[in-house]
C-alpha cells in the first residue's frame, strides 16, 4: 500500500517533469521558428485578415513580382563582386599574418594579435562612423572600394584568428623533420605547412564571404545608391515596399544564407567564430 | 626531445620574412580602424575647429535625449543578457535528457546565427506586430490577453528581437557545458542530502561559470553595439547607435556622432576589459 502511493508520486512527478520539458522545447521552437514561419507564410499570402491563424487564400505572384523589384539584380551583382573582392583582399592581407602569429614566437606577437582583433572589441557603429567621416575627407564614399575596405573591417579579424588557430594546432615537429632533412624555409612553408592548411583556408573564405553578403552596418554609412549592397537594397526595399513582396524578397535570400552557414558550421570550428 | 628544436625552429623566424607578413595586416589596422578611431576623437574634441574643446562631451552628458538613450541601449543589452542567462538552464536541462534532443535544442539554438540580421529583424517585427500572429495566439486561440500587445517597434519588441538573435551566443556556451557536466559529482552530492535546488546551486552552477561568463559577454557586447536592429525594431526606442546615425544622416554632424559612438566605445571596452577580470576573480573565489 505504502509502496503503491511511493510509486504514484514518482509517477506523477515524472509525468509533471516530461511535461515541464515538452512546455520549454515547445515554446523555444514556437519562438525561434515563428518569426521565420510568419515571413514565409507572408511570401505566399493572398490575403491574411487579422486574427486569423492562417492566411484566408495563397498565391505564388509575389515570387514573380519580388525579382521585378528594381535594383534588386544590380544590387546582387554588387554584393557578389565585393564579397569576392572582399575574400580575396581578406585571404591576401590576413593569411601571412595569420601564419606570422600562429606559427612563431617572437616579442610583440600579443601585441600584434590584440591589434589584429582590434575591430571585435568596439562598436561596429563606433568603426561605422570613424571610417564614413574619413572617406567622406578624402571623397572616397560611395566607391566600390570605400565598401570593400570598410567590409575589410569586419572580416580581417575572423580572416587572422581562424587560420591562426588552425596553424596553432599543427605540430611543428613535420616542418622541423623537413628543415633537418635539408629543405629551405621556403620549401617547408610550400609543401608542408601550406597544403595542412588547406581546409582552414576554405573555411575562412567561406565565412569571410558569407560575412561580407551580410554585412549591412558598415556598408549603409560608406555606399551610395549605384554602390548598394543587397542587404542596403533590401533595407530600403522593406521601407517603401509591400509587405508581401518584401516577404518573398527576403524568403529568396534567406535561403542560400541558410545553406551556406550550414556548411561552414560543418567545417569551422565553433569557438573560434564565437570569439566575436 | 623534440622540444629544442621545436623552440627553436618557433622561436627563430627570420624577421624579413616576418615584417613582410604582418606589414599589410597593420596598414589594415592603422588604415582602417586606428586612423577613423583617431579622426572621431580630433572631431569629438574639436580639434579641427580651433579646439582642443570638451564640448561636444558636455551637450552629449547635459542632453536629456543622449542620457536616456545611453540608459536605454545600457538596460537593453544587461537584460537581454539577463533573459539568456535564465533561458539556457531549462534549454540545457532538457538537451541533456537524450542526445537526439540535445541535437534539436542546438539546432534551434543557431538557427538565428545563419538569418541575416536584417531578415531577422523584418520577421520578428511581422511576428509580433499588432496584427500579427503572436497576438493571433495570444487573444484567440489561448485567450491570454483580450486585446493585442503592441511589441514591435518598442523597447519590449527590441528586447524580444536581441534575445532572439543574441541568445545563440549564451544558449550554445552554456547547454554545451551543462551536457558535458559530470553526472557523477552531481549524483554525489544528491546521494549526501543535497536536495535538487542546492544541487543546482552549489555543484552544477560553478560547473557552467565559465561558460556562462564568456557567453553572458559576448550576448552584451553584441546587442550594446547592434545597430541593424534598433533601426529597424526599435522605433519609439532609439539607442546610442541609432542616434548616432541619424547625427550623420540627419544634419551631417560628425562631432555629435563622433561622440556617441566614442562613448560607446569606452563603455564596451570597459565592459570587455573590467568587469570580465572581477567576475572571473569572483567566481574563482567563489
Amino acid at each position: 500500500m505504502a509502496a503503491e502511493t511511493y510509486s504514484s508520486t514518482i509517477g506523477a512527478r515524472h509525468l509533471a517533469r516530461s511535461a515541464a520539458n515538452l512546455a520549454v522545447t515547445v515554446l523555444f521552437a514556437g519562438f525561434i521558428l515563428g518569426p521565420l514561419l510568419v515571413l514565409a507564410l507572408w511570401s505566399v499570402a493572398l490575403q491574411w485578415f487579422w486574427p486569423s491563424l492562417l492566411p484566408s487564400a495563397f498565391t505564388t505572384r509575389w515570387y514573380e513580382w519580388a525579382v521585378t523589384v528594381p535594383n534588386v539584380f544590380r544590387s546582387l551583382r554588387t554584393s557578389l563582386l565585393v564579397a569576392a573582392l572582399v575574400t580575396i583582399s581578406t585571404a591576401v592581407v590576413a593569411v601571412p599574418a595569420a601564419i606570422a602569429i600562429g606559427r612563431f614566437r617572437f616579442p610583440g606577437r600579443d601585441l600584434l594579435r590584440t591589434l589584429f582583433s582590434l575591430p571585435l572589441l568596439v562598436p561596429y557603429i563606433s568603426l561605422g562612423i570613424g571610417i564614413a567621416s574619413f572617406f567622406y575627407a578624402v571623397r572616397l564614399n560611395g566607391s566600390l572600394a570605400a565598401v570593400v575596405l570598410a567590409h575589410m573591417i569586419a572580416t580581417f579579424p575572423f580572416g587572422v584568428l581562424i587560420v591562426a588557430a588552425a596553424v596553432e594546432e599543427l605540430p611543428p615537429e613535420v616542418e622541423e623533420a623537413a628543415l633537418a632533412c635539408g629543405a629551405n624555409r621556403w620549401t617547408v612553408f610550400r609543401k608542408i605547412t601550406l597544403p595542412q592548411l588547406v581546409p582552414a583556408l576554405l573555411a575562412q573564405a567561406g565565412y569571410v564571404f558569407m560575412l561580407s553578403m551580410d554585412e549591412f552596418t558598415l556598408t549603409l554609412l560608406v555606399s551610395n545608391p549605384d554602390t548598394a549592397t543587397l542587404p542596403v537594397q533590401i533595407y530600403s526595399a522593406i521601407g517603401e515596399g509591400y509587405l508581401q513582396i518584401s516577404s518573398a524578397l527576403a524568403m529568396l535570400l534567406l535561403i542560400p544564407s541558410v545553406m551556406l552557414a550550414y556548411v561552414i558550421a560543418r567545417y569551422l570550428r565553433a569557438d573560434v567564430v564565437a570569439a566575436g | 626531445m623534440p622540444v629544442d628544436s621545436g623552440r627553436s625552429y618557433i622561436a627563430t623566424p627570420d624577421p624579413v620574412w616576418l615584417a613582410l607578413a604582418v606589414a599589410p595586416g597593420l596598414a589594415i589596422v592603422a588604415c582602417l580602424v586606428l586612423y577613423p578611431l583617431g579622426l572621431a576623437i580630433s572631431y569629438s574634441l574639436d580639434f579641427g575647429a580651433g579646439g582642443p574643446s570638451a564640448e561636444h562631451y558636455f551637450a552629449f552628458f547635459a542632453d536629456g535625449q543622449s542620457y536616456r538613450a545611453t540608459l536605454r541601449t545600457l538596460g537593453l543589452a544587461l537584460a537581454t543578457t539577463v533573459v539568456s542567462l535564465a533561458l539556457s538552464i531549462p534549454l540545457g536541462y532538457v538537451a541533456r535528457l537524450s542526445p537526439r534532443l540535445g541535437t534539436i535544442i542546438r539546432i534551434l539554438i543557431a538557427l538565428p546565427l545563419a538569418v541575416p540580421v536584417l531578415i531577422a529583424g523584418y520577421a520578428l517585427a511581422l511576428f509580433y506586430s499588432e496584427n500579427g500572429l503572436f497576438n493571433s495566439l495570444l487573444v484567440r486561440v489561448l485567450h491570454i490577453a483580450s486585446e493585442p500587445l503592441t511589441i514591435s517597434y518598442t523597447w519590449t519588441g527590441l528586447l524580444v528581437a536581441c534575445v532572439w538573435r543574441f541568445f545563440p551566443y549564451t544558449g550554445l556556451l552554456i547547454v554545451s557545458a551543462l551536457q558535458s557536466a559530470d553526472r557523477a559529482v552531481e549524483e554525489a552530492a544528491a546521494s549526501a542530502g543535497a536536495n535538487a535546488w542546492q544541487t543546482f546551486w552549489r555543484v552544477t552552477l560553478p560547473m557552467i561559470a565559465p561558460a556562462a561568463l564568456t557567453g553572458g559577454i559576448l550576448t552584451f557586447v553584441s546587442t550594446f553595439g547592434t545597430f541593424s536592429l534598433p533601426l529597424l525594431m526599435g522605433r519609439s526606442a532609439e539607442t546610442l547607435s541609432v542616434m548616432a546615425y541619424r547625427k550623420v544622416t540627419g544634419s551631417f554632424d560628425w562631432p555629435a556622432a563622433s561622440t556617441i559612438v566614442l562613448v560607446m566605445a569606452v563603455i564596451q571596452i570597459a565592459v570587455l576589459v573590467g568587469i570580465r577580470r572581477r567576475v572571473l576573480r569572483w567566481v574563482h573565489r567563489g
